[in-house]
């Protein structure tokens, strides 16, 4: 009998280079949207916002109102359904103004404490692109009423380039 | 004589193993931090009231300006201390996104019509409308059906005007001359651009645009400068859609009119 060859087996090395390759293309696409300042403000899920090419990048924090198809939300509190503000006749919506009522009260005592530098009313208003002008002017109306006067709306920034 | 040894040089690969654990960490950080939709804010003017009872209020200014915006289903008027402008004309043509099926599709909007989705017949409702169009219309009074209105749009979608202010309604040639509202200088046309640049029907946000980036103009140029120069009141009824409030205050902020106020036809916010 004759000896059985013995074929050396050479190791199957894996090809990572264009595997590298896809990975720096994926990591550069991604740097590009990545902020340096980070996220001031977070949309809500269930609404779209209205695009907008004139919009302001956001500088501070401030107090969120956000409504949707379903509800009225104040600081992640679900406080009103939207079709309840849509039906009623007053300017004044009474869940929400007492909400907002009690927050430019605390945020008064804040500034007489000195924790903030001034309080200053600030409300960002998050709505629906499709929501009728009736709902926004009551929440508006209910913002001013509460102390709120310094009202901005939030966009979805359009042609934004970076 | 003694052989010289050869020694066998073995192609050694550099060891890519770590480098890619690296690049799966970081892939995975930066896309926990990436922001894929820019937010921003948009300013909204509130005019301050006065604490001083109704009677006591002084006369109305005579050197103000009092631009007012009023949107309505039909048209936009521009209206201010001297009088009103002609309304520009639009149809509102809705693109819609059923929910369902994801099927896009665009329906000339009719007040009080049923929108159904043509793929499963399902009744739409306003909040599936993913884009509202304005179209600007030619029109001799509110009773003529009027004709649409077409003008060049570039590559961000915004209307190209020529030196002397009027739409263009034919793709300029390179090196063409051209400009958009908001912005005076005028720009050449270049073959980067060429491309993205098409004849479509006029955005009535944009011919409102236009006359008031003229009005404002004209009112920078009085002396003495009137107070409410930068300022502008939009003016809408209760079922105007939120989108084409921002989209109106967007064409007012673009033609100058950086402080906008809003106010609800029969009341006031």
């Amino acid at each position: 009998m004759g000896k059985r060859k013995v074929k050396k087996q050479e190791e199957a090395g894996l090809i990572i280079t264009s595997l590298i390759d896809v990975f720096v293309i994926v990591l550069v696409f991604l740097l590009r949207s990545v902020s340096s300042e980070g996220n001031l403000m977070t949309s809500a899920d269930n609404l779209v916002l209205p695009m907008s090419q004139r919009s302001k990048t956001p500088t501070e924090v401030s107090l969120t109102i956000i409504g949707d198809q379903k509800s009225i939300t104040v600081d992640d509190k679900v406080l009103i359904e939207t079709a309840a503000v849509e039906k009623q006749d007053s300017l004044l919506v009474k869940p929400v103004l007492d909400v907002l009522s009690k927050k430019r009260e605390e945020e008064k005592k804040a500034e007489v404490l000195g924790l903030i530098k001034e309080a200053t009313g600030k409300v960002v208003v998050q709505f629906d692109k499709n929501t009728p002008y009736n709902i926004v002017t009551k929440i508006m109306a209910t913002c001013g009423y509460a102390g709120y006067n310094n009202i901005k709306f939030a966009v979805s920034k359009k042609n934004e380039e970076g | 004589m003694k052989k010289a040894r050869t020694k066998k040089h073995k192609n050694k690969e550099l060891d890519l193993i770590p480098v890619m654990n690296l690049f799966s960490i970081l892939v995975v950080t930066v896309i926990s931090m990436a922001q894929f939709e820019k937010l921003g804010v948009l300013e909204l003017w509130l005019p301050e009231r006065s604490m001083t009872p109704v009677e006591n209020t002084p006369p109305p200014d005579e050197g103000l300006l009092n631009l007012t915006v009023v949107v309505t289903d039909k048209g936009i008027t521009i209206g201010a201390a001297g009088g009103f402008q002609p309304t520009t004309y639009y149809q509102e043509e809705v693109e819609y996104r059923s929910r369902s099926d994801q099927h896009v599709f665009r329906k000339v909007y009719v007040k009080g019509e049923e929108v159904k989705s043509p793929t499963d017949g399902k009744v739409m409702s306003p909040y599936e409308r993913e884009t509202i169009m304005l179209n600007t219309l030619a029109k001799k009074d509110s009773s003529d059906p009027g004709t649409y209105l077409y003008a060049v749009t570039g590559p961000d979608g915004n209307g190209l005007l020529d030196t002397a202010g009027n739409w263009l309604t034919q793709v300029p040639a390179v090196g063409g001359l051209y400009r958009v509202v908001g912005d005076l200088t005028i720009k050449h046309m270049d073959a980067r651009s060429l491309p993205f640049c098409k004849v479509e029907k006029l955005s009535a946000y944009q011919e409102v645009a236009r006359t008031l980036e003229k009005i404002h103009t004209l009112y920078s140029q009085r002396d003495p400068l009137p107070p409410d120069v930068d300022d502008v009141v939009i003016l809408a009824g209760d079922e105007v859609v939120y989108d084409k409030i921002i989209q109106m205050m967007d064409a007012c902020k673009s033609a100058g009119f950086d402080r906008v106020a809003l106010s609800l036809i029969g009341g006031e916010v």
